[in-house]
């Protein structure tokens, strides 16, 4: 190979944004792994318990922006109990020793406390972005800290957050002086804030261009913020989700006039019983057709069928994301009582690009060969209520070439999937089986085979605190959580985690 | 065999026992014991699957028997005493009321168990009931016998035998079997309506004669589905399935419990392995069980959802069932909050009732978001009117005697108990249902005397009947 100068070469990688590129070219050769480490500004962790956080501010001195991810996906729908872990603080500490320049930090599913958020606004000088997602443990003291602290933020970005109100009002402790915000959004914060206060921040800072209010304010107080800042490019009041009582109709209508849209997000409201305004597989046709582009999609529904899935395929090959969930678990086609497999299977079959997807409804093996077969690029499998045998989870994990995180509920997966090809799961993120058929005796096999993974096992009924309690090996285990990791077994797990 | 196939039991027992255990019961309780056959003697607990749900009791007139119908959300038992047996109906045909008569008695939560050894199941209700017939009897020809025998009661004081009788009459039916053909007992799942939907799942609950229910309504179960699924359930389907879906049942208690409680849901195969690839199953111990060991009825209709089902975060749903916590009211042109308002309950206003006093009031349910602020709010409309019927001489003593009155209203204990109507005029205990469902379901409240909820005279009823027993059910 032609000898570059390492000034060249760093060059090049700054043409490099992912970081999966940055990671690629790191394993090139020994030159390359440094001149890459020491030029990688944004550092990208998918699980905050695959890496101790000493190791990567080590690897990576010249870190400036953070983002570390900690629960599993399942932990946003109470699957995961609330001490599990994911624990915000060592990452801040190892920073604030490691890589005192940090300017960004996004944290997300992770427990994030109010001294976590004091010891961070104190510690970083450079400190502009903060962008909390679907994380908790904190109140708006901890939002009163950053305000205070931060001088110069330029965002922050609370989304989805559990923030306790503890009445502060810690949008005044925007100090006079800070101008600098540009995107601020505390959609998610349930308390009042304090109208003037607001008026007069979004009046100082002249580049602002994302502002996201609770529901909190007023019409009034929403007047004189547009007024006073008049290159707003993204103002919201709270997220616009889309209900599904606006019916199968109400998507007729979106489809016919929103032909540009890209995604696409469908709640329940009513999630005990069909009402008669809930949306069916009919709305989804009708979108599929009406807007071609749609590449992302959250839908919920009472029922589908195959025959629609097909079209809905047909329609929009581009599907990047395409979740469904039929609110209830395993429901067939209503029209011909056949599993949903088919419908499905045309998904992935047309959805080259298909890289997440969320199956619910009646669902055989077959569907799962489908997947294998065509879901090539798929990275994220969500799974529940589905499957006949271990034969399903087989054809998932040898067809995904892709795969990075899988999670399943309540399938009749057992042991025999579960270590068909053991060595799969380090090529993989992490994997979440709760409510299967997998054993202890599968787990401990499991582990024992793969020392670079950990085997984690929550385990939430009374009396059974130690692993050592006469557990027999046959004891099908409630929750099992697996992911690669070369950190080792974690010492902040509760004592209902088990590792392996 | 038996024994190493059965999965561990994920609850304890002892754990699920009926709390009504530890109530002093009055002497009006049943208490006699009396096995079914010689050969059944022991008691037996041997994995024992529990399951705790609430039925609504109610005496149906099917001439020219007079039954006991048992309801769990969409599934119902009627329960002939005088030939013995049970049956299932389909449900129409009691709903429509063309054919039966129907007279609410209570609403009791009740516990299910099916006993693996001997192949028995039973229920209590508390401890006073037991309804039970060897699983061949109903329906279960698996080989499960054992030779233990789970606690019987006796219904009758005078020991009219209204239990199944062990005596080989498997497939004998009366003269109702003709309706045996449109009989057939579907399980809905709360989204989806009885009649129509194929995917309701069908449960051959205590079908005596499986063999007739095969020929019925192929859409809406397998034949099989009798044969061995005394409590399996199935999804309809028609051509070879690979599995018979059991639903999640819910073990827990209907009250809510902490999130931490999983459901106990196991989805194991179903043991359709007995008409399909039993090869395919023979490595899944448990599942040759599961038609026994994991039966499964969907009582989402009745009880509490899945955990963590459907997959929504919690500020989502709170948004979107319209339940959320008062927050402070937006005035800005919320697309949301728009939405929200036309979801939202627009005042329910229901009658409510009490026995003894004849004026009634009416209560907006959706300004409360519990049972027990309705249960204050209840006690607060009707605690005037009482002490003004009441000597007013003794208003003072009888201060501290209206409270008790009004104590227990929810479950049981006290003198008063509070019931509702629901949109099908069935008359429930209020408390078991999730609160918004019960928002949902109630139309009419009443208040009336706790001895009115147990004690039930058949006779008055039914002038004319020759049936003489007075049934006392807890």
């Amino acid at each position: 190979m032609t000898y570059f100068p390492e000034e060249v070469v760093e060059h090049i990688f700054d043409f490099l944004g992912s970081h999966r590129d940055r990671n690629a070219v790191s394993t090139v050769c020994k030159a390359w792994y440094h001149v890459e480490r020491l030029s990688r500004l944004n550092v990208f962790v998918g699980n905050c318990y695959a890496i101790r956080p000493e190791r990567v501010m080590a690897r990576f001195p010249g870190m400036k922006s953070l983002s570390v991810k900690g629960k599993p996906h399942f932990a946003d729908y109470n699957l995961v109990p609330y001490d599990w872990g994911g624990f915000a603080l060592p990452w801040i500490k190892a920073a604030v020793r490691r890589s005192p320049g940090l300017e960004d930090l996004r944290l997300k599913r992770m427990v994030v406390t109010d001294d976590d958020l004091d010891l961070l606004a104190r510690s970083f000088p450079n400190f502009r972005s903060l962008v909390l997602v679907s994380c908790e443990g904190f109140s708006t003291d901890g939002l009163a800290a950053i305000a205070t602290y931060c001088r110069g933020l330029r965002e922050l970005d609370l989304q989805e957050n559990e923030v306790e109100d503890h009445g502060r009002q810690w949008l005044s402790c925007f100090h006079e002086s800070c101008t600098s915000l540009v995107s601020l959004n505390f959609a998610c914060l349930k308390g009042e804030v304090n109208a003037g206060v607001l008026e007069r921040l979004v009046a100082r800072c002249p580049n602002l261009r994302s502002l996201k209010l609770n529901r909190a304010v007023s019409v009034e107080s929403l007047n004189e913020i547009v007024a006073r800042a008049p290159y707003l490019v993204d103002l919201g009041t709270g997220s616009f989700a889309v209900l599904d009582c606006i019916g199968d109709k109400g998507l007729a209508v979106v489809a016919s006039t929103c032909k540009e849209l890209q995604e696409l997000r469908v709640f329940p409201s009513d999630i005990y019983g069909a009402g008669a305004t809930s949306v069916t597989e009919e709305g989804l046709v009708a979108i599929s057709s009406g807007c071609p582009k749609l590449n992302s999609l959250l839908y919920f529904c009472y029922q589908m069928t195959n025959a629609a899935l097909i079209t809905v395929a047909k329609n929009c090959p581009h599907f990047t994301r395409f979740r469904l969930c039929i609110l209830d678990p395993w429901k067939p086609d209503p029209v011909t009582n056949q599993p949903l497999d088919e419908g499905f299977g045309a998904i992935v079959r047309s959805c080259k690009n298909l890289r997440r997807l969320s199956l619910s409804g009646l669902l055989t093996d077959q569907v799962f060969l489908y997947i294998g077969l065509y879901a090539k690029c798929l990275e994220m499998l969500s799974i529940a209520f589905a499957g006949d045998s271990d034969k399903g989870m087989v054809y998932i994990l040898k067809g995904c070439k892709n795969l990075r995180k899988l999670e399943i509920r309540d399938c009749p997966f057992g042991d025999i999937a579960l270590l068909n090809d053991v060595a799969k799961y380090e090529t993989m993120r992490s994997l979440w089986m709760s409510s299967c058929d997998v054993t202890l005796g599968g787990c401990k096999a499991l582990a024992a085979k793969m020392p670079r993974l950990n085997v984690e096992i929550i385990n939430e009924s009374e009396g059974t605190d130690k692993l050592e309690e006469n557990i027999s090996d046959l004891h099908k285990v409630e929750k099992m959580y697996v992911y690669r990791t070369v950190a080792g077994p974690r010492n902040d797990a509760p004592d209902f985690v088990w590792t392996l | 065999m038996l024994e190493e196939a059965i999965p561990v039991v994920p609850y304890d027992v002892s754990a699920v026992e009926d709390k009504s255990d530890s109530q002093p019961e009055t002497c009006r309780e049943q208490r006699a014991f009396v096995p079914l056959s010689p050969a059944l003697s022991e008691p037996c607990s041997k994995f024992p699957f529990l399951v705790r749900f609430t039925a609504a009791v109610s005496a149906v007139l099917i001439p020219p028997f007079i039954a006991l119908r048992i309801r769990v959300g969409l599934v119902q038992l009627v329960l002939f005493p005088e030939l013995g047996e049970f049956w299932n109906f389909e449900r129409r045909c009691c709903r429509g009321k063309e054919r039966v008569k129907s007279f609410p008695l209570f609403r009791k939560r009740f516990l299910l168990s099916v006993s693996l050894g001997t192949g028995h199941c039973f229920i209590r209700f508390g401890h006073s009931l037991s309804i039970l017939g060897p699983l061949e009897k109903i329906g279960m020809e698996e080989g499960l016998r054992g030779g233990v025998c789970p606690q019987l009661l006796d219904l009758m004081p005078n020991k009219r035998d209204w239990i199944v009788k062990d005596d080989g009459r498997g497939g004998e039916m009366k003269a109702s079997q003709l309706e045996v053909e449109s009989l057939e007992l579907r399980l809905g799942l709360p989204a989806s309506e009885v009649e129509k939907d194929p995917s309701v799942l069908s449960l051959a609950l205590f079908y005596k004669s499986s063999k007739t229910t095969t020929t019925t309504n192929n859409k809406n179960h397998h034949c099989a589905g009798s044969k061995r699924g005394f409590f399996g359930t199935f999804e309809s389907r028609t051509e070879g399935p690979q599995q018979q879906k059991t639903s999640g049942a819910n073990l827990k208690d209907e009250l809510h419990q902490s999130q931490e409680r999983k459901a106990a849901h196991e989805a194991p195969e179903n043991a359709s392995a007995a008409n399909m690839n039993s090869q395919t199953r023979s490595n899944h111990n448990m599942s040759n069980l599961s038609s026994l060991s994991a039966w499964h009825i969907n009582i989402r209709a009745a009880s509490v959802p899945l955990v963590g089902w459907p997959p929504i975060r919690t500020f989502r749903k709170n948004f979107a069932t319209g339940s959320s916590k008062p927050s402070p009211e937006p005035q800005s042109g919320d697309l949301q909050s728009k939405v929200k308002l036309e979801n939202c309950k627009k005042g329910l206003f229901v009658k409510i009732n009490m026995e003894g006093i004849p004026i009634g009031r009416k209560i907006d349910l959706s300004t409360y978001n519990s049972y027990e602020k309705l249960s204050l709010a209840v006690e607060e409309h009707f605690r005037d009117l009482l002490a003004a019927q009441k000597d007013p001489s003794t208003a003072d003593t009888l201060k501290d005697g209206e409270k008790q009155v009004f104590t227990g209203l929810l479950d049981g204990t006290g003198e008063y108990s509070l019931i509702y109507e629901d949109n099908e005029g069935d008359r429930m205990l209020v408390g078991d249902v999730p609160w918004d469902m019960f928002v949902s379901m109630a139309k009419r409240l009443r208040v009336i005397k706790s001895t009115d909820l147990s004690v039930i005279n058949v006779q008055d009823q039914y002038a004319g009947k020759e049936l003489q027993q007075s049934v006392e059910l807890y």
